[in-house]
């Protein structure tokens, strides 16, 4: 069990992210005139709040993926889902197909419906090779994540350069988004990815000490594995469907509350969410705020302000 | 009791058939390669690929449910690594991961089981800071904690020195004896062999080459097994002595 101290780290934690992101928020917009009252609450707010569920579902997805393949590499884009989800907003791109159901737009549907292909693809693998699942599972996303990447060169070869710079853009994640509907659509993957590791807190726990020692503690692994990798891919996709492949937060925001934490799952995962959610949502707000004229692509931000910090903290913690 | 029958897998393991009875210790010896580790990894089904069957309890493995089990058979594989940091006490309470949570109990047993391997002003110590023998002796504590009824254990002790091998096995010997715990055992060190063994397999390519106990083994295998003669010698407490002489 966490000792109390453990506990009360937690809570500051959250706290100070919380306190952050009010501090960015309230600075950046002027309440008391009208039109930025509406802009704020119709267009920064729903930003905002995207940023931090997309943060929350892609940090968990890295924590989770991390620990299931003992990997510390593992992210939501090793295992090809990013890649599918990419290649499918690029085909609805480059066929130029526009519709909405539902407020649900067709490159939203497109970019689900490529990650959902790159699960199937990776389950149809393990179900063909039954040994060694955790490799079938890594290089089989690996190669599909290659093999979406070359489509989508090829698409881009072949669109014009209206196509080209479309697909170009949507692969640099972005969170410019109006009103709530894209936040709705989103929530319920938070609450997925969030609700599949509270609910195998412990068996991740025990995981995390390799996969023989959990699987001798009665720890059904393969089934773990299954689960984590069918639903967080789910959540994942959706994600990615919403705002593009924002990459880094999943791989860097796991690292960053394990070197400042020492804890299990349980409050790991409350960790993730609320790290890798006020960090995107920073990074957001700093995209808007670092060009005058235009905003930037988040996914700029996120590697170039994620890297430093992680190796901040690297040699920090290599000097204690 | 543990049913074995036509075990094979791969080039390791051919045709084996078996039986380990309950409430006994048996131990599995023979040379480098010979498939020791294997078959263990097989009752555990962590190799699943294999043919043939391996039924406890009467019930073959494949229709037994993991959490199951781990109630009924505790696996000590012959290395453990941990790179994580945690408490002694914490880590023995993901041993208890198989039963219904009941905290009362749960600390009870480990309380106990750190009373009984010498470990209870480490409960807190952080487990990746412990020396070998104290490594080896909270491996043995997490299979108490486990209390599951077969305890497996792949060469326990190996990795310390002579004096903490001593030490470690006669500890083993005395909680197996204690607890009415059936084991199954994998060692080179001849002495706990044939003092601790109620049965012996010995293996030799993959295919079993031996089954008794230690007087009939010392009398017609050991030497044979290993290509090497062995001094074989009772002292005043009535213990085996063994100790190689010649390479034949």
């Amino acid at each position: 069990m966490p000792s109390n101290k453990d506990t009360m780290k937690l809570f500051l934690f959250i706290s100070l992210c919380v306190l952050l992101l009010a501090i960015f928020s309230y600075f950046t917009t002027d309440l008391s005139d009208i039109r930025e009252k509406e802009i704020f609450f119709k267009i920064r707010l729903p930003r905002l709040l995207l940023g931090f569920i997309a943060g929350a579902v892609l940090s968990i997805a890295g924590l989770s993926f991390q620990t299931i393949f003992q990997n510390p590499l593992a992210s939501p884009f090793t295992l090809g889902v990013a890649s599918g989800a990419s290649l499918g907003a690029a085909i609805i791109i480059k066929a130029n197909i526009h519709f909405e159901i539902f407020g649900v737009s067709a490159s939203f549907l497109g970019a689900f419906a490529g990650s959902l292909l790159s699960v199937f693809f990776i389950v149809s693998m393990m179900r063909l090779k039954k040994t060694d699942r955790s490799y079938t599972m890594l290089l089989s996303g690996i190669a599909f994540s290659f093999f979406a990447s070359s489509m989508i060169l090829l698409l881009n070869y072949l669109g014009d350069i209206t196509d080209s710079f479309k697909m170009a853009r949507w692969t640099m994640g972005t969170l410019d988004v109006i009103d709530y509907a894209p936040v709705l659509r989103a929530m319920p993957f938070l609450i997925v990815s969030l609700g599949v590791v509270l609910f195998y807190y412990r068996e991740l726990d025990i995981i995390i000490f390799g996969k023989d020692f959990a699987y001798s503690k009665g720890v059904d692994t393969e089934k773990i594995e299954k689960i984590f990798f069918i639903l967080i891919s789910f959540s994942v996709g959706g994600i990615i469907s919403v705002c593009g492949p924002i990459a880094f937060v999943g791989l860097i925001i796991p690292h960053l509350v394990k070197l400042i934490m020492k804890m299990r799952h349980i409050q790991l995962s409350i960790a993730c969410v609320f790290a890798g959610g006020t960090f995107l949502s920073l990074c957001d707000i700093f995209a808007r705020m670092l060009l005058k004229t235009s905003q930037l692509p988040i996914g700029i931000i996120t590697s170039s302000l994620g890297a430093p910090f992680l190796i901040f903290l690297l040699i920090k913690k290599s000097s204690k | 009791m543990i049913n074995i029958k036509d075990l094979s897998y791969l080039n390791i393991l051919k045709n084996i058939s078996v039986n380990i009875p309950k409430g006994d210790i048996t131990f599995i010896v023979g040379k480098n390669g010979s498939g020791k580790s294997t078959i263990l990894r097989c009752i555990n089904s962590l190799i699943k690929d294999y043919t043939g069957e391996i039924n406890i309890d009467g019930k073959n493995i494949t229709d037994i449910s993991r959490k199951e089990f781990a109630r009924k058979v505790c696996y000590i594989p012959q290395k453990t690594f941990i790179n994580y940091d945690i408490e002694v006490n914490e880590f023995l309470n993901f041993s208890r991961y198989s039963h219904i949570t009941n905290r009362n109990l749960d600390k009870e047993l480990i309380n106990n089981a750190l009373e009984l391997t010498d470990m209870l002003d480490l409960k807190n110590r952080n487990v990746r800071t412990l020396s070998g023998g104290e490594f080896q002796k909270l491996m043995l504590a997490s299979a108490i904690v486990q209390d599951s009824y077969y305890l497996i254990l792949d060469e326990p002790g190996t990795a310390l020195d002579p004096g903490a091998e001593n030490g470690f096995i006669s500890l083993l010997s005395t909680i197996i004896k204690d607890t009415e715990k059936t084991a199954i055992v994998i060692s080179h060190n001849m002495n706990h062999v044939l003092n601790m063994a109620d049965n012996i397999i010995a293996l030799d390519d993959g295919r079993i080459i031996f089954k008794g106990n230690s007087e009939e083994f010392k009398d017609n295998m050991l030497s044979d097994l290993y290509g090497v003669e062995f001094h074989v010698f009772k002292n005043n407490n009535g213990e085996y002595i063994c100790h190689p002489t010649k390479i034949l």
